[in-house]
């Protein structure tokens, strides 16, 4: 049991959460700093996740996570300022750190102490450290670089000195305060400093920057400049005394306005002394930036362009509330309690309306229950958007992924994603990860060859992945498309006839097109020999099989030599389908509307007996035939039974799954509605036949059925009866 | 203070099944409804009769009488569904007849006897005395528990 002294429950949920975002953001950089090497943009993003993640652990008090981000940090640095390359050991070690840095996050999140032993890799990070310094100490000249760097002095202020002068009216002020060693939240009170020095002038800047001491940082030594219009510099020196912790305020005129912010300039960066007087406050920012990061030219580019972004997603912060997520969902389910109410309310409405018809009191009704309508519905569509997440939240995780992989394989291959900003219900995106993972593995595993292979074949030795999301209608599309080998029928024919899953025979008849989707059958893989990236076979029959049970589906296209797509559908909110509702005697029962393929109208003389079993001949293809009523159990007096009378019809409804074909025999359609589905609940536990319940408008409830289910009950039926 | 001076109390909703009077904890009580349209569930476990709509929540119902392995007997205006809590479900109890909720203090309620007109003593938490009859307390826990309804559908297999 791990536990954080001093931090509450609250404290620890919003470290986790900006431990996850600074995790992910050293990924994407790690990623890309290996793609683009030694872009000083993206070694800046890595540098200050790691930094953020060192303070953030420093003050929840997990050590072990504070000094491994503490050594990457080092390591960083050196590469930030040029002093090492990027090399791939260096990449590998980082990823190694990463990995981690993600055990010891779950350590948080778990409060179990999972036992990893960060020493190891502090121990290398620490060797890269040391094999740098001493290269840099045999004569290297970047050993001034370095220690220039540890001097935190202000331009030509310098000198203690400096800072007493005397004041001649309004002006540019800087104002150095220094905060007591022993205080606890020093970050807290610089910007408690910043926050009054704001309220008597305006500031133009501080070191560190105002963004700095909100992240957090220790700020032990804050400088700032304000433009002050005041007569005196004591009441400015009053106020910034009445801090508590505050331990030595010095503050001094400086005029003109320019050679403040040139001063500050100089010192950071002497190349930049020269420039001309800053006006814009965000010049000033970005130049500050450089002086924070101490960098060279290029380096200032790479900086400037990060910090608005960074202001930008502070700003977004002040917009946006984290809610739990069991709030959503209660309030959705309020939502649909409203809609079916409101349905409910129409149907009384024109039933009142039918009998009195014209009388003032109905009228108003009407207008009233109009108006609900449109609210309510408003309101579903307001509370739909709220649960819509990005599909980037599931997709962030594929690059690393698919990098280790790739290169566990001996394979190249370049993810390309797009779509990333398709937004999807939370509870899609929580299903649809296991599946794009399975996918992307065969697609690395299977799809794409190893790079002499894809040279001899005319192909350029790095493969690609392309995933992409798009919406279409009230569907999600997902798509893993690969430039690989493709999908041969002949071999998926070959072994599926070995392990037994359809004959010989059978696989001479089937198309390629049909041999190909065995490879969503149990038990069937084509991968030479298993190995732990894909392929022990058991892999895409799930896939299917789960996404089904979300009523969505997957097909695949694939031609030989040039690559497979796999194409996910999902719906776009797992709450509510489209279905058909139809009934047997007074019961309703609603049928998916994606699983249903066609109506039709049967009557005694288009059944036969096939093998024991009911079927008819809907467009020549044999379907078996269930009356639903039987399935269920229902003795329903009022219910056709079997079609005794001669020329009585009842209505088939022919729906499918990936298996196969089922004609399910009802009394009566009903019509077609979204509906909500809503489960049985632990207690009454899985029934077969039936996926779920649901509301109907008039209150009533009615079952959902099971598509895939009951035509599995058909095969294996048969399966059963053709071994006997 | 005076609470404590007389000593706990308890509050029941007290229902009725065949010639019994039983009792359930008020706090464990979300809801009592009139007999409505229940929505049968195929192939669902023995005592489970069906679903109902509660206010947008779908709620499995038993019968109590099934559970006790009493005779069927006709729902009439006094049949009610007792909603009660188990665990993070709610579950109906379809009764004879709610009769009263009673204030009762705690001490007045003696330990089951084994051997009860009807019931498994499993099932029983306690019995009220009271001046005019005896109320059985119920222990909902036990009586809804999956367990429970395993053991049950066990045994009927084993008649089978």
């Amino acid at each position: 049991m791990l536990q954080f002294p001093g931090m509450t429950e609250d404290d620890i949920k919003v470290f986790l959460a900006e431990a996850d975002e600074q995790l992910q953001y050293l990924e994407d950089g790690l990623l890309d700093l290996e793609q683009s090497s030694e872009d000083p943009e993206v070694i800046a993003q890595i540098f200050r996740a790691a930094h953020t993640l060192k303070g953030s652990s420093a003050t929840l008090g997990h050590d072990k996570m504070a000094k491994l981000t503490h050594s990457m940090e080092s390591v960083l640095d050196l590469v930030r300022k040029s002093q090492m390359n990027v090399t791939p050991a260096l990449m590998d070690l980082m990823f190694e750190c990463l990995d981690m840095l993600r055990i010891l996050n779950r350590e948080i999140a778990t409060a179990q102490d999972s036992g990893a032993d960060i020493t190891e890799l502090d121990d290398r990070l620490l060797d890269v450290i040391v094999s740098v310094e001493r290269q840099a100490t045999s004569g290297d000249t970047m050993g001034g670089v370095a220690a220039g760097e540890n001097t935190p002095s202000i331009g030509g202020a310098s000198s203690e000195d400096a800072w007493e002068g005397q004041f001649t009216g309004s002006g540019d002020v800087h104002v150095k305060v220094r905060f007591a060693k022993t205080c606890p939240m020093p970050s807290v009170r610089a910007y408690q400093v910043i926050d009054r020095l704001s309220t008597l002038g305006v500031l133009v800047c501080s070191k560190p920057s105002v963004e700095r001491i909100e992240a957090g940082d220790d700020v032990f030594d804050l400088v700032a400049v304000v433009e002050y219009d005041g007569d005196a510099l004591e009441p400015l020196i009053e106020t910034i005394r009445s801090v508590t912790d505050v331990e030595d305020v010095r503050v001094l005129q400086v005029s003109p306005v320019g050679s403040t912010r040139a001063a500050i300039q100089a010192d950071a960066a002497p190349q930049a002394a020269d420039a001309a007087p800053a006006t814009a406050a965000e010049t000033v920012t970005a130049k500050l930036a450089v002086s924070r990061e101490g960098a060279t030219g290029g380096a200032a580019r790479t900086v400037a362009g990060a910090s608005p972004s960074r202001a930008a997603t502070a700003a977004a912060g002040t917009t946006t509330v984290r809610v739990d997520v069991a709030r959503l969902d209660a309030l959705s389910n309020l939502v649909a309690e409203l809609v079916i109410d409101r349905t409910h309310l129409a149907q009384l409405e024109s039933r009142l309306a039918e009998k009195h018809g014209g009388d003032e009191l109905v009228s108003e009704l009407n207008r009233t229950s109009t108006h609900i309508g449109r609210l309510t519905t408003e309101l579903q569509e307001a509370i739909n958007k709220a649960r819509m997440l990005p599909i980037d939240n599931v997709f962030k995780r594929f690059p690393r992924m698919v990098r280790d992989l790739a290169q566990k394989q001996g394979k190249e291959v370049e993810l390309i994603i797009h779509g990333e900003d398709t937004e999807l219900d939370r509870s899609v995106s929580e299903e649809i990860g296991d599946p794009l993972i399975h996918l992307l593995r065969n697609a690395i595993g299977h799809g794409i060859e190893p790079p002499e292979e894809r040279v001899r074949a005319g192909k350029p030795p790095r493969g690609v992945v392309r995933l992409s999301a798009f919406r279409q209608e009230n569907y999600i599309v997902v798509q893993v498309a690969d430039d690989g080998r493709g999908i041969d029928p002949e071999l998926v024919r070959a072994s599926a006839i070995r392990k037994g899953i359809i004959t010989e025979d059978a696989a001479a008849r089937l198309s390629d097109k049909d041999a190909i989707n065995l490879v969503f059958s149990s038990g069937l893989s084509t991968a030479a020999k298993a190995d732990d990236v894909s392929g022990r076979g058991v892999g895409m029959d799930i896939v299917r099989k789960n996404l089904e049970k979300l009523n969505g589906n997957i097909s695949v296209d694939t031609a030989l030599g040039r690559g497979s797509t796999f194409t996910v559908k999902l719906p776009l909110t797992l709450a509510i389908i489209r279905a058909l509702l139809v009934s047997l005697g007074q019961r309703m029962y609603a049928i998916p509307l994606n699983s249903v393929e066609e109506i039709t109208r049967v009557e005694k003389s288009d059944i036969s007996t096939v093998g024991g079993s009911e079927a008819i001949r809907p467009r020549g293809e044999v379907v078996p035939l269930l009356w639903l009523g039987e399935v269920f159990g229902v003795r329903d007096p009022g219910g056709s039974a079997h079609l005794s009378v001669p020329g009585q019809k009842v209505f088939a409804v022919i729906a499918s799954s990936h298996e196969g074909k089922v004609g399910l025999a009802v009394d009566r359609l009903v019509g077609e509605m979204e509906i909500v589905i809503k489960s049985l609940g632990t207690f009454v536990g899985n029934i077969s036949g039936v996926s779920g319940v649901t509301i109907l408008g008039d209150g009533r409830v009615a079952l959902i059925v099971d598509v895939p289910s009951l035509v599995r009950s058909v095969v294996d039926e048969r399966n059963a009866v053709s071994q006997c | 203070m005076e609470q404590a001076i007389a000593g706990a109390e308890m509050q029941l909703v007290v229902f009725e099944l065949g010639d019994e009077s039983y009792g359930v904890d008020i706090s464990r009580v979300q809801d009592i409804n009139r007999m409505q349209e229940i929505t049968e569930i195929p192939h669902a476990p023995e005592s489970v009769v069906g679903v109902i709509n509660l206010r947008g929540r779908v709620i499995p119902v038993i019968d109590l009488r099934k559970r006790f392995g009493l005779p069927e007997a006709p729902h009439t205006k006094d049949t009610r569904i007792v909603v009660v809590h188990l665990d993070d479900n709610l579950i109906g109890v379809i009764v004879d007849a709610v009769s009263q909720v009673l204030r009762i203090p705690a001490d007045i309620v003696e330990p089951p006897s084994p051997v009860l007109a009807g019931v498994d003593s499993r099932y029983l938490r306690g019995i009220a005395k009271l001046d005019e009859k005896l109320v059985i307390l119920l222990d909902l826990d036990f009586v809804l528990s999956r367990r429970e309804q395993e053991a049950i559908s066990e045994v009927l297999s084993e008649e089978v």
